[in-house]
């Protein structure tokens, strides 16, 4: 902005106001244009970058770009350069909390396991990789009975594309499937083929289940297969 | 903020209206006031607190969109092929310009020109009818083709009547498992985002007639620049809204299904 | 405070003689209705969260004519669960989250601040109808079937239940809003409307409360009303973000849904922290120990709180790694409540205490937050978490907070400003017998409970094993006792009203800046503007003349 204007009463007959400023800043026609142009450039950068394969990093830079966006439309067309410095601190106190929101949340999300209750360990569903928090159970469990155990888990474990099974919607995952003989399985948490697991590290004992995950939309007998190795 | 001395401005284009004044108040100027400069920045403060709500509102939102979106990435892939990148890019831009005509208006009502201030009004709410028709006739295109929110997702049906239109047929068959989770998002999000921007055109017909009624003058313009840091808010909330939902990992046409 | 007669502006002309008290100044029930006036707009809200809870307090007292023995007692499981949804949901929503801010505060806040009124007037009114329009819905749900869901809605329950979920749920969306709108009133009136003189260092503790409960009020309000947007979405249109049959995830709503409702208790908790600062120097006539640390504690909880909404979800199956963090935040956030509570023990230290009855409620205050906040902790870890959560105990501990210390709090600050408010005293010899009612049936209601829970009683269950029964038993009688003491605290007010003796403009001989106004206040509060020259605690600074009950 380069032409500051102040408003100003010219009219000093009306009353103790007529001195009184509402020191506001008033902006120029070429300033505001300019921050406009800004702002299409932009926008068509977003547009063309989003042609361009960068895999993961597409959704890095459109943020960015976006960020760019409205820090211009935050900081001219919304006056916070030229206002009191508190009304920045509201915009930063709720962009931080909703980063922190987002933060935690996908923390969770990210890591939500698989939990073998026979041993304790814990996987992450995307991986198979051991989870933070997961732990070797000394005690060694019996099998428990029958292949509807391990298929259970393998069609519990989920792929990308398909519902995770926190241990609270494994259940209902399930009843989706349609599996009822895995019906008294389901009580038990989703449990990774116990059989592999005790004397392995818990992330061998992951991938045959995993190995299995992709068939998991099949009907389950296929996953059964691999799991009691 | 700053206090800088002020030098007279004699650009009015036309002689402001003499207030009327309570006491020594004058009509504009609440009573529990004392200056007018104390009024306007307890306005602004309490605009901003109350867009600091609105982004927390939004958030919600957004917090879905990223946790579905990292569990079904291909899903939404999907569903971004399916909008209409011209007519979301198109929208966009005419928000922002939109934008560029309030902070114009703001700029016209702290001088005190009420014409320039009513044409920048006009252009906005225009420029927010636009916007709303481009979204109607993407809307429409969704209905016609099933895309829809959740359990609607796959029957194509008529926007208006939401009744099914028999022997249309959907792409949603084609389409990654989860996709109407894509869907629904949209629609939640645009759909919440399209009532902003309604709402904020009636609130600027409101200030347009108060403009009119010769309400604001370079003393008191107050009305419009908290107006306009709404309007600059539902723009905000689009920017964010476009990439992430128009843009996703796009593949053009000839080179799908590899 | 020196209240120097100077008068910048020549306020008071033409809004009739300054010597008038706001409630005389207009008649007749429109002249409520369409006031402007945050005095009576505070009055309204004060009616309006009082019949809530005396509604919610009966369907408490229901609960526990229920659990008086096992089995069936005077109703059947279904309606047990409505019930107690019923009482959660109008003891938090429409009773205890706009309690204290939007009664009390509304009255005090520009009072102690040396103004005339809140920032924007017509915004305060606004809210008052919004909560009405909220508690509405709410009514109209209890009337078509009620939910059974629990205060907390969860998911996939919540969206496949019958009931009027979405009545109810929409009471609270809009409520909701209501609690926004004060917030940002607040905020902006403590930031503009502070008298000439007030700086921020100089600012009552109970401001910093209300501010850092505002702070909390307009950031963390609207993630509940998205989050009951949602809900309301999912019930209604199936659009499937919580229903794992859809690939959606149920625990994504606890995270929604505690992202707001952590943050909401510490909207319930702060504005009491912030009456007891008040009392507590009032009645030891004493500087507040370490004023810097209070107000920097409010703040800090108000940050914090944003920060560890996921304890309330180490069993929902969020991952271990989300445990971990949460549990490792929810051990910082007990410390500016532990900064505070030892802040008030040090001013009570070797102080002169008047054990007039608000103070009784803010020393019960004190003794009931550490067990509560001690509580807190077992639950905040996991190893113990995993036994307590959904247990009597995790109910002990929050009524303790919020019962014990944030509704005891409300009491002693009604008590307290009773007379700024009414222009009458009370019967100060019956509210002491009343508070130890009050008291002693309160902890009989709800310390059985945490031995309840810690052998194992689940919470919100109609039956329960015969070994329960006898502590059942006590907590319920507590419960008698507890409504006997409310009822007549209340019975207590109002013969103040008809017949209580005038009230001196400084009954307390505080020397807190309200009590400049007289009692009651005339509507601009201040019959001239004050000017502030010392701190609200400055017993040593203050002349005879303020502390005098004039």
């Amino acid at each position: 902005m380069t032409d500051h204007e102040h408003t100003h009463d010219e009219h000093s007959d009306d009353g103790p106001y007529g001195a009184d400023e509402v020191h506001a800043h008033v902006g120029s026609y070429r300033g505001y244009f300019a921050v406009f142009m800004g702002l299409i450039c932009f926008t068509l950068l977003t547009y063309g970058v989003a042609e361009i394969h960068l895999g993961r990093a597409n959704l890095a830079v459109a943020v960015v770009i976006a960020s760019l966006k409205a820090s211009l439309v935050c900081t001219f067309f919304m006056h916070l350069k030229d206002d009191n410095k508190f009304n920045t601190l509201i915009l930063i106190a709720a962009i931080t909390f909703i980063g922190v929101f987002f933060a935690l949340t996908l923390n969770d999300v990210d890591y939500r396991e698989q939990l073998d209750t026979q041993s304790g360990n814990r996987v992450l569903l995307q991986s198979g990789a051991e989870a933070p928090g997961s732990w070797v159970n000394p005690i060694k469990k019996e099998e428990p009975a029958g292949a509807g155990e391990s298929s259970s888990a393998a069609s519990a474990a989920p792929a990308a594309s398909t519902a995770p099974a926190t241990t609270a919607a494994a259940s209902a995952t399930e009843t989706a499937a349609a599996s009822a003989s895995e019906a008294p399985a389901m009580s038990a948490a989703p449990a990774i083929s116990a059989t592999a697991a005790h004397s392995a590290a818990p992330a061998h004992s992951a991938a045959p289940a995993h190995s299995a995950a992709p068939a998991h939309s099949a009907a389950p007998a296929h996953s059964a297969a691999p799991a009691p190795s | 903020m700053t206090d800088t001395t002020a030098t007279a401005d004699t650009e009015h284009e036309e002689h402001e209206g003499h207030e009327e004044h309570h006491g020594d108040h004058p009509k504009w100027l609440q009573h529990h006031w004392d200056t007018p400069a104390q009024q306007f920045d307890a306005a602004k403060i309490g605009m901003w607190a109350f867009l600091g709500q609105e982004l927390l509102f939004f958030s919600g939102l957004f917090v879905a969109y990223a946790v579905y979106r990292t569990w079904y990435g291909e899903a939404f892939a999907a569903g971004s092929h399916e909008l209409n990148r011209t007519m979301g890019t198109i929208n966009t831009c005419v928000l922002l310009f939109s934008s560029l005509t309030a902070a114009l208006a703001v700029r016209a009502s702290q001088l005190g020109k009420k014409s320039e201030t009513t044409v920048m009004i006009l252009v906005t709410i225009a420029c927010a009818f636009t916007f709303l028709v481009i979204k109607y006739f993407e809307y429409e295109a969704k209905f016609h083709h099933g895309l829809l929110p959740g359990s609607f997702f796959g029957t194509p049906r008529d926007m208006l009547t939401f009744q099914p239109i028999p022997g249309a047929h959907s792409p949603a068959s084609e389409l990654p498992d989860h996709t109407h989770a894509f869907f629904s998002l949209y629609f939640v999000m645009t759909g919440l985002h399209a009532i902003h921007v309604i709402i904020g055109i009636g609130v600027w017909i409101w200030i347009l007639r108060r403009n009119l009624r010769g309400d604001f003058s370079s003393r008191y313009f107050t009305p419009v620049d908290v107006t306009a840091l709404y309007w600059h808010l539902v723009d905000l909330i689009w920017i964010y809204l476009y990439p992430l939902f128009y843009l996703i990992d796009y593949v053009p046409p000839g080179h799908r299904g590899g | 405070m020196a209240a120097i007669t100077t008068d910048q502006k020549g306020h008071g002309g033409g809004h009739g003689d300054p010597n008038v008290s706001y409630l005389d100044v207009k008649k007749g029930i429109m002249s409520w209705l369409i006031t402007l006036d945050h005095k009576r707009i505070g009055i309204m809200y004060l009616v309006s969260v009082m019949t809530f809870f005396i509604f919610a307090g009966v369907m408490a007292l229901l609960v526990r004519l229920e659990l008086l023995t096992p089995g069936r007692t005077i109703m059947d499981p279904d309606t047990y669960n409505r019930v107690f949804t019923l009482h959660g949901v109008v003891m938090v929503f429409l009773f205890i989250i706009p309690a204290i801010p939007a009664s009390l505060g509304n009255f005090v806040l520009p009072m102690m601040l040396g103004a005339k009124d809140v920032a924007f007037p017509r915004l305060n009114l606004l809210s008052y109808y919004i909560y009405v329009l909220g508690a509405c819905f709410a009514v109209f749900s209890l009337v078509n079937g009620a939910v059974d869901t629990g205060w907390t809605f969860y998911t996939p329950y919540s969206t496949t239940t019958n009931g009027a979920v979405i009545a109810m749920v929409m009471g609270a969306f809009i409520a909701g809003f209501s609690s926004i709108l004060t917030g940002v009133n607040f905020i902006v009136t403590i930031h503009k409307l502070r008298a000439p003189g007030l700086t921020w260092s100089r600012l009552p503790l109970f401001l910093w409360g209300i501010y850092a409960t505002s702070i909390l009020q307009v950031l963390a309000t609207p993630v509940l009303a998205i989050t009951l947007l949602l809900l309301m979405l999912e019930r209604a249109l199936d659009i499937g973000i919580f229903d794992p049959h859809k690939g959606g995830d149920p625990v994504l709503f606890q995270h929604f849904f505690w992202f707001y409702s952590h943050p909401a208790v510490y909207i319930m908790i702060l504005p009491g922290m912030a009456i007891v600062n008040e009392l507590i120097a009032t009645f030891t006539h004493r500087k507040i120990m370490g004023y810097r640390a209070v107000f920097i504690s409010s703040l800090a909880l108000a940050l914090f709180s944003f920060l560890v909404w996921a304890h309330h979800m180490f069993v929902s199956g969020q991952s271990e790694y989300a445990n971990m963090v949460f549990s490792a935040l929810t051990f910082l956030v007990a410390i500016p409540s532990g900064v505070k509570v030892f802040n008030w023990t040090g001013t009570l230290y070797k102080a002169s205490v008047w054990t007039a009855s608000p103070m009784l409620y803010a020393l019960a205050f004190l003794f009931q937050f550490c067990i509560g906040g001690l509580t807190g902790l077992f639950l905040a870890m996991i190893a113990t978490d995993v036994h307590l959560h959904d247990t009597y105990f995790v109910v002990a501990h929050f009524h303790y907070v919020m019962v014990g210390s944030t509704v005891f709090a409300f009491f002693g600050g009604l008590h307290y400003w009773w007379p700024k408010i009414t222009g009458k005293l009370y019967d100060e010899k019956k509210a002491k017998i009343i508070f130890w009612i009050i008291f002693v049936g309160y902890n009989t209601v709800f310390l059985p409970q945490f031995v309840l829970g810690s052998r194992g009683m689940p919470r919100r269950y109609y039956d329960y094993l015969p070994q329960y029964e006898f502590l059942h038993q006590v907590s319920t009688v507590g419960s008698w006792i507890l409504a006997v003491g409310g009822f007549w605290m209340i019975w207590n007010f109002i013969v103040s009203l008809r017949s209580g003796k005038k009230a001196p403009r400084n009954p307390w001989n505080s020397a807190g800046y309200e009590w400049a106004a007289p009692s009651p206040p005339p509507l601009e509060n201040f019959v001239k503007q004050p000017i502030i020259t010392r701190g609200p605690y400055d017993y040593h600074l203050a002349t005879d003349a303020e502390i005098a009950e004039d």
